[in-house]
């Protein structure tokens, strides 16, 4: 509807009636607008950018690390995302916004929480369904209420569970097979739910997790691309931080959480911090502007219950690693969160303070 | 000031003891935003005095309120300062002949607003007799109800950008007290430094003028705010401002809008004006630098409100400075005495970049509210397209009002005008942060305007 | 198992892990139906906590001490329980209009709506009828449990309706493709929410 808003102040004159006047017509030198007269120099593109440069550091050392097979990975992810979102808007006779990178963005988040060896076809399809069905169906950027690379990482993980639950195998639930070869990974999978259970016994996990440290920080050789350094994840926050692109409080609550909870819990919260996708998640899945709280109280409360949810199924069910549902179930919560966490408008509190002070001596004289 | 004060008015040191009365450590608000000053060009150059236009076309009615009445006729010959425009009702204040001359016409002109009001078009006399001072009283024995009637007939109006008329605040309601006095001086608009310039070199005027309102209204403490950005002028303000101990100059962080009424009334005392109520709501009162000055020339010299300072700089503008012109002079004449426009086209905007209006006629007239003219080039900005918002959540940051600007623009896109005002529309001042920071490049401002006109429709 | 352990387990089965709307797709009607405001949800969410609550504790009692003894209840109980729920209904709404008109302001207009609605006739099944759950498959909720498992199962319910009614009011305002509009989007929210839950399954070996 943005096309019926009058452009300026001299066609929103025209709509209500009155005759242009001449001598205002006199110069087209002198151009007109509403204020502000100056913007800030942030775009969307810019935004999506940074990001996209945020993630590139973690995004060429998994390549490094999984090999051709990787960027196969993160090329076809980013393919389909992007193919798919030029294809609905020519489909839908929209302007096509593939050079506003929210896309690229998506396909490169997508195929960094992928195992590096999926068939080239998976990523692919991931990457269609994230925009199709987790984005373009709810109206395009801005509307979608789950993160579409969730989204489609979720369809392919209960569709295709064999194939991506090599993922996790170095999920907080696992640290025994930080020692196994990568070769013997498919043999190792089916196990992984047995395994994890004499494992979350709290003296055998704090004696093998702190082994597990130096992997996880610089080369985890175990997880999904996008999980192989935690040091290279904390390099991409802090280019996020620096730019003011995120909210610290998404990622300082979100990770704040789960170690408090293991802790309490009886794991070792350093482990629980650095292992599996919760970095990851953390610091560039959660922090999505779209699918998250508007306000700073918002988005705490949205960041605790991802924390909250992750820790739960890390230690209660059988999935290897919980980040991508408490994510999820959380962008289906905003906005719940959103209705009922607002900011009060200036001026309001003492409005109301002002009431309540009345009413009592109200009261007070009626008494 | 000085000599013609008397010692014993109204010092009062005990005030500031009292609990509730004290001036806050906070020295900033939530929200808000920092665009790029650009004032380093103008705020180091003296007030230079711009000559007169051969036509001045001076609006009838340059406040808010009721619209004056031409009291001058075609062919009729005014003197420098002689009542050409006035309205029996309260809220409004009289219009003077800036200039010497013949009165040509009274016809409309087109306005700083893109609109066209009606003005009394004066063509200039070669010869322009100086005015007499005419003092009447010193302004250290004015009563408050004097000082009332001086503010009135000088017709002076707020002159940050408001133009409200100054002796209307000056007469609180009766259940009200007011115990202070805010002197903006935060000019935090870029580009701006007419207001800076003044407290350098009329800061005795200012703290006059102060003491007057203080006077007027019955308070006990005045605050002049400033930004820190100008340290040299609380110097000044203080140095003109240490005989009275009821008088502050508070520096303030540097951010935008530092200098709209409420925020700069929380920021100082604390206090926050309730939606639709007047900051007298919590015994406040807020009135510009230049109004202060304005209304002591006119306390102390009869001086009534004929001419301004008007910061008229920007990247277009080859002599960029503070220039003291007579209301009334026509934007393009006063950019023609800064040089005159380097490149066309421009966009001139009168008042501050952030608030201010984009002139489309270089036939616009000064006026009493005028803080600024500014030339900025065509940015790129202008011409990019509003895009989807993707709810980052910056302009809910950078709005002082605490509303969500990006809900009023979904409400309004959907025509849904109660819900507009539901969230807040009608308690946005058009500050234009959410507008500034959206990387999405969504106008809130202009949406809001749609959604007041909307609301006050459906009012009538 | 200790008692208050057993309690709890049957809480979160009934709100999360078998979630009545997300995960076992029971009262899709009301889901797509009345989830377009969040005031009309939340009355329907009290209303069927309501309900459900009296439905089962009717039934567990009908079951008990009727149709258990005389040996029927394997076949007669859904047109028993039906009779049961929509009688029962109909009579709480004559009497909450009569005795409370506030209440029945709030809640009176779902009631009927709620009268033969199968997440109710569900909930009142499972919790009475052993053999539907892991939970209860060899043995008789006794009366608190069957009525925790019926709490946590209308909780659910409500939670799951508020939230997807929230989602639904925020795309009001968006493009949605044309043949996506309405009951379609409705459905794509309700497969992304419930792969959400699916990281519920096997919590806690329920």
């Amino acid at each position: 509807m943005p096309e019926k808003q009058p452009d300026s102040e001299l066609e929103k004159e025209q709509e209500a009636g009155v005759e242009p006047d001449e001598a205002r017509a006199e110069s087209r030198l002198l151009n007109i607008g509403v204020s502000p007269h100056i913007r800030d120099s942030s775009t969307t593109a810019g935004i999506m950018g940074w990001v996209i440069v945020a993630l590139l550091p973690i995004t060429a050392y998994g390549i490094y690390m999984g090999g051709v097979s990787a960027a196969i990975v993160v090329a076809m992810s980013i393919l389909g995302a992007v193919a798919t979102e030029a294809v609905i808007q020519r489909l839908r006779h929209e302007p096509v916004t593939v050079n506003d990178l929210s896309a690229v963005l998506t396909g490169l988040l997508l195929g960094l929480t992928l195992p590096p060896e999926l068939p080239f076809w998976m990523p692919l399809l991931g990457g269609i369904v994230a925009i199709a069905l987790g984005k373009q169906v709810f109206g395009g950027l801005g509307h979608n209420i789950f993160n579409p690379a969730l989204v489609g990482r979720a369809v392919l993980f209960v569709s295709y569970s064999k194939y991506m639950t090599t993922s996790y195998l170095f999920s907080p639930k696992a640290p025994v097979f930080a020692s196994q070869s990568i070769k013997s990974i498919n043999a190792i999978t089916t196990a992984t739910p047995l395994a994890a259970q004499g494992l979350v016994r709290k003296d055998e996990l704090t004696v093998a997790a702190s082994r597990y440290y130096g992997p996880l920080l610089v080369g985890n050789p175990w997880g999904c691309i996008g999980e192989v350094s935690a040091v290279l994840i904390l390099v991409g926050l802090a280019i996020l931080l620096y730019k003011g692109l995120v909210d610290w409080r998404i990622p300082v609550c979100y990770v704040g959480t789960v170690v408090v909870l293991s802790w309490i819990l009886g794991m070792d919260p350093l482990f629980a911090a650095l292992a599996g996708g919760l970095l990851f998640g953390a610091c560039f899945m959660a922090t999505d502007y779209v699918t998250n709280p508007m306000t700073a109280w918002g988005k705490v409360i949205f960041a605790v219950g991802c924390g909250i949810v992750t820790t739960v199924l890390r230690f209660y069910s059988n999935l290897p690693e919980g980040v991508m549902f408490a994510i999820l179930l959380m962008n289906g919560f905003t906005p719940l969160i959103d209705r009922y966490v607002k900011p009060v408008p200036y001026g309001v509190r003492a409005m109301r303070r002002a009431q309540a002070a009345a009413e009592a001596e109200q009261a007070g004289e009626a008494a | 000031m000085g000599e013609d004060e008397e010692p014993e008015s109204i010092s009062d040191e005990r005030h500031f003891e009292e609990p509730g009365l004290s001036i806050r450590r906070t020295r900033t608000f939530k929200g808000g935003v920092h665009p790029g000053r650009n004032k380093a060009e103008t705020s180091s150059k003296a007030v230079l005095r711009a000559p007169l236009p051969p036509v001045l076309s001076v609006p009838l009615t340059q406040h808010i309120g009721a619209p004056n009445e031409a009291v001058v006729t075609p062919g009729e010959h005014v003197e420098l300062g002689q009542v050409i425009g006035d309205s029996g009702a309260f809220i409004a204040a009289p219009v003077h002949a800036p200039a010497a001359g013949t009165v040509e016409a009274v016809a409309d002109v087109p306005d700083f607003r893109g609109k066209s009001a009606l003005c009394v078009v004066i063509a200039v006399d070669s010869e322009q007799p100086g005015r007499e001072a005419s003092p009447r009283e010193r302004p250290g024995g004015l009563t408050a109800e004097r000082v009332r009637v001086v503010a009135r007939e000088a017709g002076l109006v707020g002159m940050g950008g408001a133009a409200f008329p100054t002796h209307v605040k000056l007469t609180p309601p009766a259940d009200k007290a007011i115990d202070t006095v805010i002197v903006n001086g935060c000019e935090c608009e870029p580009y701006l430094t007419c207001d800076h310039r003044l407290m350098l070199e009329r800061a005795p005027e200012l703290v006059g003028g102060l003491r007057l309102f203080m006077r007027a209204v019955d308070a006990r403490r005045g605050i002049i705010g400033i930004e820190a950005d100008k340290m040299d002028a609380v110097e000044s303000v203080r140095a003109a401002a240490s005989s009275c101990a009821e008088v502050h100059a508070a520096a303030l962080d540097v951010k935008f809008p530092q200098g709209s009424e409420k925020q700069l009334i929380h920021v100082l005392t604390g206090r926050d004006v309730p939606p639709g109520k007047l900051p007298s709501e919590v015994g406040c009162l807020v009135q510009n630098a230049g109004t202060a000055v304005a209304l002591y020339e006119a306390a102390a010299t009869g001086k009534p409100l004929y001419e301004r300072v008007v910061t008229i700089t920007g990247p277009l503008v080859a002599r960029p400075g503070n220039y003291l012109a007579r209301l009334g002079s026509p934007l393009g004449f006063l950019l023609g005495v800064a040089g005159g426009l380097a490149a066309e086209p421009a966009r001139v905007i009168a008042g501050g970049p952030m608030t201010g209006w984009a002139q489309g006629s270089a036939q616009s007239p000064l006026v009493k509210g005028m803080s600024g003219i500014i030339a900025l080039p065509l940015l790129p900005e202008y011409e990019r397209e509003e895009r989807a918002c993707v709810r980052c959540g910056k302009c809910v940051d950078a709005c002082p009002m605490f509303l969500l600007p990006n809900f009023i623009v979904d409400a309004v896109q959907e025509e849904e005008w109660p819900k507009a005002q539901m969230w807040g529309a009608l308690d946005c001042f058009e500050c234009g942060c959410c507008s500034y920071t959206c990387p999405a490049f969504i106008p809130h401002v202009r949406y809001v305007r749609s959604a007041k006109a909307a609301l006050a429709r459906t009012r009538e | 198992m200790n008692e208050a352990y057993r309690y709890f387990l049957i809480f979160l089965g009934a709100l999360l892990i078998y979630n009545i709307l997300l995960i076992r797709f029971i009262a899709l009607c009301p889901l797509i139906g009345v989830s377009t405001q969040v005031e009309t949800s939340i009355g329907m969410a009290m209303s069927v906590l309501f309900v459900m609550t009296m439905a089962t504790t009717a039934s567990w009692v009908a079951w008990n001490y009727i149709l258990e003894p005389l040996g029927v209840g394997e076949f007669l109980y859904i047109p028993v329980f039906i009779l049961i729920i929509a009688s029962l209904v109909q009579f709480t709404e004559m009497f909450i209009k009569k005795v409370s008109p506030p209440l029945y302001r709030a809640m009176g207009i779902y009631l009927p709506l709620i009268t033969t609605n199968c997440a109710v006739l569900a909930a009142a099944t499972e919790a009475v009828k052993p053999g539907f759950l892991k939970l209860n498959v060899a043995y008789h909720f006794s009366l608190p449990e069957a009525l925790i498992y019926t709490i946590g199962v209308a909780l659910g319910f409500g939670l799951v309706l508020i939230v997807f009614a929230c989602i639904r009011e925020r795309l009001e305002t968006s493009p949605v493709p044309h043949a996506f509009k309405g009951a379609p989007i409705a459905f794509i929210i309700a497969a992304c929410l419930s792969l959400a839950f699916m990281g519920f399954a096997n919590l806690l070996g329920l």
